[in-house]
């Protein structure tokens, strides 16, 4: 068991090194680099620079050498020193923008994940024990909506709403008097009540698709025999289904946390944008659009070594509920 | 008549479903009783409602089941009309378990797979008894001891997939019996397993019920297994009861038409068999000798099929699997050679490595084609190999995945004419057209599709389509074991007129030794890979020479009540002098 | 012989008994009724992007400046009490003195029939000729326009932007899922094909592709795209983006079919009678699996629709000139416009209408994949 579990970490370093290398290709691929875009906004302003100067502003950040030592270079610099590079548009160190905003990030995405569950358990359970009944049919066409939706437009939508009906202004993390305020328990409250406006808009689209998996589980366990011995013991109806098929049903759930995290933190990128959270997306955008290559590259990388870690959670966890794989 | 004497009444019950346009009648009009320590056998075939009854006993049924009729169970409390309570009423929920027992066929789905046995058993007597703790886990380990598992405190932590299907079934037979039930109701409790696990499981059932004389309802498809233990019998067909009696009655003077066809109908194990003096039982065997004069025609020596089950870092192998292991044997002309074995024998894998659906891992396979001349197959490549297929061919067990279910009769049986390079159209129709007469089946069905028919019919399909190309050498790979008896004497029927007519050579694999003891000239026996023992089905059956030959042979359920319980008493008075 | 007398093949076949596999299918499939109307649909929604100059009724550059804005129109089919024919009224333009905004008012007296089949802007059909036929259009002044969505912050047409914007997102859907399709399936049938190592590398990479945050990869990779680049490369690049991040799923389905399929007692018997490795692939397992392929692509789509919807909507995906529904979104992006003009939200609805369509009619397809499961 724990040999399984030291061997599933082991298993994940690869993968974090490809992460590592697909990043940096990633950030590589746009023809030209920090330079030529530096040049092209000196251009458009009206100034302009000599290839002599060009070369020398590309030596002093690097941008000279082979690909392979500006990989190193980059990667050892994180490992070894947790630094992601200078944030060539921000001119500050990344990691002191970094960290904050994955930090909301991750929290808007496990909170979602939760509300995810929530939502998705209960329902998926009674609908597959009441098939066909009015409340099972009413869930579906709610789960193929919540399906439907796209995370931005439900973001744009209850925006628009607020603002138009409930003159609710929706967006952002904190109220503009706290946005630079230390940290307060008045500005904890400011920060949930604009907090579950995101985590609700990313939950449903999750929760959607999670609750047909729920159901489609659940209707396949109660299949089982094993739901009629118990039923043959004597135990009621809502004691058998909580006690057997839903311990069983949750396991492929627990093995798709893995991939639920990857699609709520892109969820996340996005919603921020319309909804203009101090998150990683709205940074991200713009460092992208700017070709800012260390900071967007330290933003993908952290963002997928999460969703890694994540997946290397639930397969821990699917372990520990599951006996059929502890024993294997 | 209501009788207190009964333990259980079933009184004309009636279940059925309404379907969208008709209306599907499960059990109609059922009649049965259970009195105390009695053990009713209920025996039908698929299909014939008999589970459906168990689970009326419960009040367990599918929601959308209609009930009529009554069901009264003399309880501990007073009796109880089991159909007037609802199925989540306190009054029912307190019988499942607590007075009625209940054990399904599959050990293996029928436990939870995420709870141990001990969290399983702890929950029946959690519900039903006011033990807890540490009473509850001496309770639970003192169960386990009585249903013979070993080690009983640690078996209460194994989980159902670390445990054999004999195990799994005691641990089920530990939980019904838990509280004390005075009737216990069996769902075909021993049809997924081995024989020999078989044997013993009724051992068990037996030796409890007698001990708590309980009331047991033993529901089966197979005689032999009500002979061994049965007091009474009531015959289910379609969803009515046949024929109800006592159980010498029903098998030695069967009275409903179609109890005396099944009866007939039932493989059953030659009587030299079973007799102490052997040469006067057994009878002349014209197979035997003919047998001596053909020719070989298949010779298998120290064939080997290893499967690696674990390889190293490098991709070599650490440990494997001997699916076969050094097994030789011939086949002669004409003759059907019987390879059987419990399950996971490698019996299936010996007939697949022989018609090279594997490449053996050692050993050799020589066959003579029509060409009068050996080849060795195991050598054969591509062409050579695809042309040799057309001389040896296959039936498979399941009618339902053995045929593509997107090919029409005619596809299927004209397949490998097709892969013979046959490309005439009309030769390819007309020839499986005369097939599927040979078989039984009418020629103008050459444009249906396989779900038009039933698994029987299926099977026939596959026979023509075995037999399209002429083939010699004919591997039968449990072909009638998926069968209800009735369908399976008939394809039996089939083969054997086919053998004689079209002089086919059989491999025949399978699991039932009665059926194959009136099949085969001779027999092989496999056990963990190996041949254990081969000879003539008489020497087989008359004299097994190996130990485990003779557990398997006495394992076989005999449909023939008086000597079951002769054999039982004769081991009685054995434990009883040792 | 009971079994051969007592069933039903001694009865005239009936029409169930020969039925092809896809006749099962279509039987099976139609009892979905959500899904028959979503096929419906989704024909209505390509038929009507096919068409898109004959169906819009204006050019969907063409800019009025005195149109900024204007709300979704009304249609009306009584004037003062008399039937005649549909119409809408003309445009009454007034300027808030204070916020010197723009609003607009039914003009009641000013009745502008619609005409169908009318001659209005022209254009090249399918690049074939030229010609200025349109569905439908109004006669009227230069200054009268017909806006039955509204229109947007330079006048345009929202309901003909919508209509050839469609043209593009649909399109997107269907060559992205080509793409990821060709990818998928390939790798998919190696791996199931081939088995072990090889097998084991492909689960691996997809694994990997699976285990990245799609959204900040698709910014990443659509980032890397030139903005000079023509249009119509970006366009085909976008969708190569989406298909190589998309293909994990295919994959996985196709590999699952071969492995169970590989299993299945008729095609080992096929095997045993001397059927060619090629034909045992192409007549035995391939039709086994082609419906539930198909079922797996139609799930597909969506995804890639939203990909492109949510790439666009972002400004890394297809940029203006070109039109998309998630280019049009764009300008619903901020509060202020979509409080002054929410009738800019409207490609949001045919983007929900269009994934729902896709994923029920999958669902639909998904069931009646295999006619012949009890």
């Amino acid at each position: 068991m724990l040999w399984f579990i030291l061997k599933r970490i082991l298993w994940s370093i690869p993968t974090m090194v490809l992460i590592s290398i697909a990043t940096f290709i990633i950030i590589q691929l746009p023809p030209g680099d920090y330079v030529t875009a530096y040049i092209a906004e000196l251009e458009e302003t009206g100034e302009s620079i000599s290839a002599l100067e060009a070369e020398e502003l590309r030596a002093s950040f690097g941008l000279d050498r082979p690909l392979v030592v500006q990989y190193w270079d980059w990667i050892s610099k994180i490992i070894f020193y947790g630094d992601f590079g200078l944030s060539l548009d921000w001119k500050l160190p990344v990691s002191d923008l970094l960290w904050d905003r994955i930090a909301l990030t991750l929290m808007i995405s496990t909170l979602s994940l939760l509300l995810t569950w929530i939502i998705a358990i209960p329902i998926g359970v009674y609908s597959a024990t009441r098939q066909y009944s009015v409340f099972d049919y009413l869930f579906t066409v709610l789960g193929f909506l919540g399906r439907g939706i796209p995370d931005f437009l439900l973001a744009l939508v209850l925006m628009w709403l607020g603002f138009a009906y409930f003159n609710f202004h929706v967006g952002g993390l904190f109220s503009p008097e706290y946005a630079d305020a230390p940290w307060t328990f008045a500005k904890f409250w400011d920060l949930l009540a604009h907090l579950w406006v995101p985590v609700v808009v990313l939950a449903t689209g999750g929760a959607a698709g999670l609750l047909r998996v729920m159901r489609a589980n659940m209707l396949e366990e109660l299949g089982k025999p094993y739901v009629e011995t118990a039923y043959a013991q004597g135990m009621g109806e809502r004691e058998v289904v909580w006690r057997y098929p839903v311990r069983v049903a949750l396991n492929p759930f627990f093995s798709t946390v893995g991939w639920a995290l990857p699609a709520l933190i892109s969820g996340d990128v996005i919603t921020a944008v319309v909804l203009n959270l101090p998150t990683t997306g709205p940074l991200l955008l713009r460092a992208l659009l700017n070709q800012d290559m260390y900071m967007a590259g330290g933003f993908i990388l952290i963002l997928s070594i999460f969703t890694i870690i994540g997946t290397l959670l639930s397969d821990i966890l699917l372990t520990l509920t599951d006996p059929r794989i502890r024993h294997a | 008549m209501r009788d207190a004497e009964n333990l259980l009444e079933i009184e004309n019950l009636d279940v059925k479903f309404e379907m969208r346009d008709h209306t599907v009648h499960a059990v109609q009009g059922i009649d049965l009783t259970i009195k105390p320590g009695e053990v009713v056998g209920v025996v039908g075939e698929s299909g014939s409602g008999k589970s459906l009854t168990a689970r009326a006993i419960l009040n367990l049924m599918p929601r959308s089941a209609q009930t009529s009729g009554s069901v009264l169970f003399n309880g501990r409390n007073g009796p109880v009309s089991v159909l007037d309570h609802g199925r989540e009423s306190r009054v029912m929920r307190e019988l499942r378990g607590g007075q009625i027992g209940m054990i399904f066929q599959e050990p293996m789905t029928a436990l939870s797979p995420v709870h141990s046995i001990g969290q399983q058993v702890m929950k029946t007597l959690t519900l039903h008894t006011d033990l807890r703790k540490a009473a509850l886990e001496d309770r639970a380990a003192e169960l386990m001891d009585l249903v013979q598992l070993p080690d009983p405190r640690g078996m209460l932590k194994k989980y159902p997939h670390q445990l054999s299907g004999g195990m799994r079934q005691r641990a089920m037979i530990a939980m019904a019996l838990s509280c004390n039930p005075s009737l216990l109701l069996a769902d075909e409790p021993t049809t997924a397993l081995d024989v020999t696990t078989e044997a013993t499981i009724l051992n068990l059932i037996r030796e409890l019920q007698e001990k708590f004389n309980m009331g047991v309802m033993f529901i089966t498809h197979n005689f032999g297994v009500v002979a061994e233990l049965a007091d009474r019998v009531t015959v289910m067909n379609h969803g009515i009861i046949e024929e109800t009696g006592d159980i010498d009655q029903i098998f030695y003077d069967p009275k409903a038409a179609y109890t005396r066809k099944l009866m007939s109908l039932i493989p059953r194990l030659p009587e030299y068999a079973m007799a102490d003096n052997v040469e006067a039982m057994v009878p002349a065997q014209p197979k035997e000798a003919s047998r001596e004069q053909a020719e070989v025609v298949l010779k298998v020596e120290n064939l080997k099929m290893h499967f690696p089950t674990k390889k190293d870092w490098r991709g070599r192998t650490v440990e494997e699997l001997k699916a076969v292991d050094d097994v030789s044997f011939d086949i002669r002309r004409g003759e059907t050679f019987g390879l059987v074995g419990e399950s996971g024998s490698g019996k299936s894998t010996v007939a697949r490595a022989v018609l090279r659906a594997y490449q053996p891992t050692g050993g050799s396979v020589q066959f003579k084609a029509p060409d009068d001349k050996f080849h060795e197959l195991t050598e054969l490549q591509g062409d050579s190999l695809r042309k040799m297929r057309a001389h040896m061919q296959m039936v498979f067990q399941d009618p339902y995945s053995s045929l593509n279910p997107r090919m029409t009769v005619e596809q299927l049986i004209g397949e490998p004419l097709v892969n013979q390079g046959e490309t005439n159209g009309a030769l390819i129709r007309d020839r499986a057209a005369m097939l599927l007469e040979r078989v039984g089946l009418n020629a103008d069905m050459l444009s249906r599709y396989p779900h038009a028919f039933s698994g029987g019919q299926r099977q026939r399909i596959g026979i023509a389509r075995a037999l399209v190309t002429n083939p010699s050498f004919v591997v039968l790979d449990e072909s009638v074991s998926a069968l209800d008896v009735s369908i399976a004497a008939q394809t039996i029927d089939l083969l054997r007129e086919l053998q004689e007519t079209l002089k086919l050579t059989y491999l025949f694999i399978t699991h039932d030794l009665s059926m194959i003891s009136n099949f085969a000239g001779r027999i092989g026996v496999m056990q963990k890979g190996k041949l254990v023992e081969a000879g003539s089905t008489v020497t087989f059956f008359a004299n097994p020479r190996e130990a485990y030959s003779r557990r398997l042979l006495n394992a076989v359920p005999i449909p023939d009540p008086r000597r079951a319980r002769a054999l039982r008493e004769a081991r009685e008075q054995q434990a009883l002098s040792a | 012989m009971t079994d051969v007398t007592t069933s039903p093949t001694d009865e005239p076949t009936r029409v169930i008994d020969t039925a092809r596999p896809l006749t099962l299918m279509w039987w099976r499939f139609k009892k979905h009724k959500l899904a028959l109307w979503s096929l419906y649909a989704i024909g209505f929604l390509y038929f009507v992007a096919a068409f898109a100059e004959f169906l819009a009724p204006y050019d969907p550059f063409k800019h009025s400046k005195l149109h900024a804005y204007v709300p979704p129109m009304s249609v009306h089919l009584f004037h003062e009490g008399e039937f005649i024919g549909p119409f809408v009224y003309g445009l009454d333009r007034k300027r808030d003195p204070e916020t010197a905004r723009l609003s607009f008012a039914e003009d009641t007296d000013k009745v502008l029939p619609i005409k169908f089949f009318h001659r209005g802007d022209s254009y090249h059909f399918w690049g074939l000729y030229e010609t200025d036929l349109h569905l439908f259009g109004i006669e009227g002044g230069r200054r009268d326009r017909i806006y039955l969505l509204g229109s947007d912050s330079l006048g345009r047409d929202l309901l003909s932007r919508l209509i050839y914007g469609g043209r593009v997102t649909l399109s997107v859907g269907l060559i992205g899922v080509f793409f990821s399709f060709v990818i998928g399936i390939t790798l998919g049938s190696i791996a199931g094909l081939v088995g072990g190592r090889v097998d084991a590398a492909i689960q691996r990479v997809a694994e990997f592709v699976r285990s990245i945050p799609t959204i900040p990869l698709w910014l990443g990779l659509a980032a890397a795209l030139p903005i000079h680049w023509d249009p119509i490369f970006v366009y085909l690049l976008i969708t190569v983006i989406l298909a190589l991040i998309g293909w994990t799923n295919l994959a996985r389905v196709v590999r699952g079919h071969f492995m169970t399929i590989r299993n299945q007692d008729f095609v080992l018997a096929a095997q045993l009678s001397g059927a060619k490795p090629r034909r045992v692939v192409t007549r035995h397992m391939l039709p086994s699996m082609t419906s539930y392929v198909i079922a797996a692509v139609t799930l597909a789509i969506p995804e890639m629709i939203l990909g492109e919807t949510a790439l666009s909507f972002l400004g890394l995906g297809l940029r203006p000139p070109v039109i998309s529904w998630g280019v049009l979104l764009q300008d619903a992006q901020n509060l202020r416009s979509i409080s002054l003009a929410p009738w800019l939200l409207a490609p949001g609805g045919a983007i929900v209408v269009t994934i729902l369509a896709f994923n029920f009619l999958g669902d639909g397809l998904r069931d009646a994949a295999d006619p012949y499961q009890k």
